[in-house]
C-alpha cells in the first residue's frame, strides 16, 4: 500500500471517439463519473433478523459522465456531441486522470444528453450527460 | 482522402480497420477501476490518415490536409484562425481548460502540465519559459522598488 495522494482536477481529459481517433472535448468545467454501483436484492425473510438482510446479485449498474462546460454550438465539442442526441449511436468516451500514472477508462455511450443554461452572471454553459452500458474498459 | 495528424492521437483499435490498425502505436496505462496495465493505442505524430473524414480531423485543429481532396472539403481559414484552431485543440488534448493557463499555453509559455508523484502538478515549460519568468521577475522587482 502506498500513502494517499490528493491529485488535482487540473489537467484531466475527456475525448470522444469520433470517425477513427478521440478528440479531445474542450472547455470543460467539471466532469463527474458517478453512480457505479454494485446492485443487491433484499433477502428479508418472515423469520429473519430485526435488520434487512440484503445480498449482492452478481450485477453492477454502470455510471454515468456527466460534464459541464463553456457552450459553443459550432465547436467540434459540440459539433461532435449534439447530432448523438436524435441519431444516438454506441460511442466511445475516453477520461484519461491526472494521477501520476495516469489512469484511465474508456467508457461505451449509449444515451446522450445535453443542456444549455444562461444566466445574467455566468457565461452560456452547457451540460452533457452520458449513459453508459456495460464495464469500462 | 488524408490528413496529418500534428500530435500524437489517441483511437480505438478495435475500431479501425486492418490497415488503419497497422498505422498505431502502443503506450502502456493503468486501468482507471483495475488499476491493471491497458495498452492504449494512438496514431504518433505526423501520421498520415486515408479516411472518408480526415477533413473532420482538420477541422477540428487535430491535422493538416494531406491531400488536394481533403484541403478542398475542410473549412476554409486564413492561417492565423488556423493557428489559433491547432493551439485551442492542442490545449484541450492536454487537458488545459484554465483560462489563465490557455493564456500562458497560447503565448508559448507553458507547454502542458507535468503530473508529479504527489498528486500535484507543474507546468511543462514551453519555448517562452524562460523570458516569461524574466519579465515576472523584473516586474516583481519594479514594484518592490517603487514600495
Amino acid at each position: 500500500m502506498t500513502a494517499l495522494v490528493k491529485n488535482k482536477s487540473r489537467g484531466i481529459v475527456v475525448a470522444q471517439f469520433v470517425s477513427a481517433a478521440y478528440v479531445a472535448m474542450a472547455g470543460l468545467t467539471s466532469v463527474d463519473v458517478s453512480g457505479e454501483k454494485s446492485k443487491t436484492a433484499e433477502t428479508v425473510t418472515l423469520d429473519g433478523p430485526v435488520y434487512e438482510t440484503k445480498d449482492p446479485t452478481g450485477y453492477a449498474t454502470p455510471p454515468s459522465l456527466k460534464l459541464s462546460g463553456f457552450y459553443d454550438p459550432a465547436h467540434a465539442t459540440y459539433t461532435n456531441f449534439a447530432p448523438l442526441i436524435g441519431a444516438p449511436t454506441t460511442t466511445n468516451f475516453k477520461v484519461t486522470y491526472t494521477d501520476a500514472a495516469p489512469t484511465s477508462a474508456v467508457y461505451s455511450g449509449v444515451g446522450f444528453g445535453l443542456g444549455k443554461k444562461a444566466s445574467p452572471d455566468k457565461m452560456l454553459m452547457a451540460d452533457i450527460e452520458i449513459e453508459v452500458s456495460g464495464a469500462p474498459s | 482522402m488524408k490528413c496529418k495528424f500534428l500530435n500524437d492521437t489517441d483511437t480505438e483499435h478495435g475500431l479501425l480497420s486492418p490497415n488503419h490498425q497497422e498505422l498505431t502505436k502502443t503506450r502502456v496505462r493503468k486501468h482507471a477501476v483495475t488499476l491493471l496495465d491497458r495498452v492504449e493505442h494512438f496514431f504518433p505524430a505526423g501520421t498520415i490518415l486515408d479516411h472518408p473524414h480526415a477533413y473532420k480531423f482538420v477541422n477540428f485543429g487535430m491535422a493538416t490536409p494531406a491531400d488536394d481532396e481533403c484541403a478542398a472539403a475542410c473549412t476554409p481559414l486564413t492561417p492565423s484562425q488556423r493557428a489559433a484552431l491547432e493551439t485551442d485543440y492542442r490545449a484541450a488534448s492536454l487537458g488545459i481548460h484554465d483560462a489563465e493557463d490557455l493564456k500562458l499555453f497560447g503565448a508559448g509559455v507553458i507547454a502542458g502540465y507535468e503530473k508529479l508523484p504527489n498528486g500535484q502538478t507543474a507546468y511543462l515549460p514551453g519555448p517562452n519559459w524562460e523570458k516569461w519568468n524574466a519579465e515576472q521577475k523584473a516586474a516583481k522587482a519594479k514594484t518592490d522598488s517603487e514600495l
